[in-house]
């Protein structure tokens, strides 16, 4: 493989785990309120992003937790537009108001991407953990368009909200998104904690998919519209990142960095640090980054499969989160050995339920109180 | 084919030079293309003042091909591009 193949083109940078909303199904990891008191500097981020560009990153993707929690945002969105990075903002949009984002307009943000919890603000105030945290978003999109920031909405999919996927369709297309990204929930951190109350039965799966197909015609040139079918319900694993440590690196807000978002949770790899190495060694030369590099290190079914080059074995967090072997096939490939226990937790969710007293969902927020409860037990 | 369109990159698209690839790359919220050289040219040319009609007149000149060759081909390419959303045509 030639290295200028290898050069990444994208970097997330998770500036923050603060965050005024509380998700369940967010993808941070669990443990996320160990590191609060270690958020980089700064200077120390104004360094990732100059390293980035020389190593031939071109775009970045400011997230968090909330990004727009750290005061100095405008900064590093200025550094990183005068770099030539193209810059993008994944907000919640609750922190929003005219003043910082005219500041995030003019330090040169190329777009945002709102997430929104549903397209009703009860069950929208309900998923976030946060009342009126709807009617704050929906305030924030309107002066996104005012500002002519190019928009995309992103909405998690899960069990509760699935079946309003035509509704949600149409009320993302009347707030003038460009893009609509149907995000079925990826069950890494918090998702994963909260499973059995967010993974959707197969009938809405199908029904969505359909609604979802449909108004990709409906809408066509007007707003795109992303909508893949959860994972547990494919016969083949998604190519996860087009393949590790690739195109893509994370710098966590502790300074980690990443292969992949979720990666945190392989216990079975140390991850570098920012703060003791330079971006560029890191991408080369570190163990995590090249541990699971192009499809040599996949074992059988992998092995002999025409699909690896596809799929590259799928995501190596699952696979770890399943069979404690990150290299390991991907449990939701029809041919790993592990697939049974894909099975198992499908079968479950879709059984015919005698009790259906509760309808409420029981979620386990995320909050600091929950993550030390969680990440000391 | 309506020649008197003319086609602008829309904001949320940006064309540069990567001088780490040594190649020319429209980038966007979700991703990046990179571009051969008369794709580079085309987008450069998509300025909100040309026509496509004056883009192929132009391209057309430049390499020393038969208008009627290219038309075809940066119209497909535009048309494409508009559907993704990276190019408005009035």
């Amino acid at each position: 493989m030639s290295n200028l193949k290898l050069l990444p083109l994208s970097l997330l940078c998770e500036l923050t785990f603060h965050c005024p909303l509380e998700c369940p199904y967010c993808s941070n990891t669990l443990g996320y309120s160990k590191w609060l008191k270690e958020e980089l500097s700064t200077e120390e981020w104004i360094r990732v992003l100059q390293e980035a560009q020389r190593l031939g990153i071109l775009q970045v993707y400011f997230s968090g937790g909330e990004p727009l929690v750290r005061k100095d945002l405008p900064v590093l969105i200025r550094t990183a537009h005068d770099l030539g990075l193209y810059s993008n903002m994944s907000t919640g949009g609750t922190l929003i108001n005219r003043k910082l984002l005219k500041e995030i307009k003019e330090a040169g943000l190329d777009s945002i991407q709102l997430s929104i919890q549903d397209c009703r603000p009860e069950s929208a105030d309900l998923f976030s953990g946060v009342k009126k945290s709807f009617e704050k978003k929906i305030e924030a999109v309107q002066l996104i368009n005012e500002f002519s920031i190019p928009l995309g909405i992103n909405v998690v999919i899960h069990r509760h909200n699935i079946e309003r996927i035509s509704e949600i369709i149409d009320f993302a297309a009347a707030l003038g998104a460009q893009r609509l990204e149907l995000a079925n929930t990826q069950y890494y951190g918090w998702a994963l904690h909260n499973r059995k109350e967010l993974l959707p039965r197969r009938h809405q799966v199908e029904k969505a998919a359909k609604e979802a197909s449909n108004a990709k015609e409906k809408y066509k040139g007007k707003m795109e519209i992303l909508f893949v079918i959860p994972d547990y319900y494919s016969s083949f694993p998604k190519p996860c990142l087009q393949g590790w440590a690739k195109v893509y690196m994370t710098v966590s807000a502790d300074g980690t960095v990443l292969p992949c978002q979720s990666a945190r949770d392989i216990r079975s790899l140390s991850f570098p640090n920012i703060r003791s190495d330079t971006l560029e060694n890191i991408w080369w030369n570190s163990e995590a980054f090249n541990k699971f590099r192009g499809t040599d290190f996949l074992p059988e079914p992998c092995k002999s499969c025409p699909r690896k080059e596809i799929d590259f074995g799928g995501c190596r967090c699952q696979a770890f989160l399943f069979t404690a072997d990150a290299s390991a096939t991907d449990p939701v490939c029809i041919y790993s050995p592990h697939h049974h226990l894909i099975e198992k937790i499908v079968e479950e969710i879709n059984a015919p339920k005698e009790n259906n007293k509760s309808k409420e969902p029981t979620f386990v927020y995320r909050t600091i109180k929950n993550s030390k409860a969680l990440c000391c037990s | 084919m309506h020649s008197d369109k003319i086609p602008t990159l829309s904001s949320k698209a940006r064309l540069k030079f990567d001088q780490a690839r040594q190649k020319p790359v429209l980038l966007y919220p979700e991703g990046l293309l990179f571009l051969n050289q008369t794709a580079y040219k085309i987008l450069l040319l998509c300025d909100g003042k040309r026509k496509v009609d004056d883009i192929v007149t132009e391209l057309s000149k430049e390499y020393s091909i038969e208008r009627v060759e290219m038309e075809k081909d940066i119209w497909d390419f535009i048309l494409t591009l508009c559907e993704r959303g990276f190019i408005q045509l009035n």
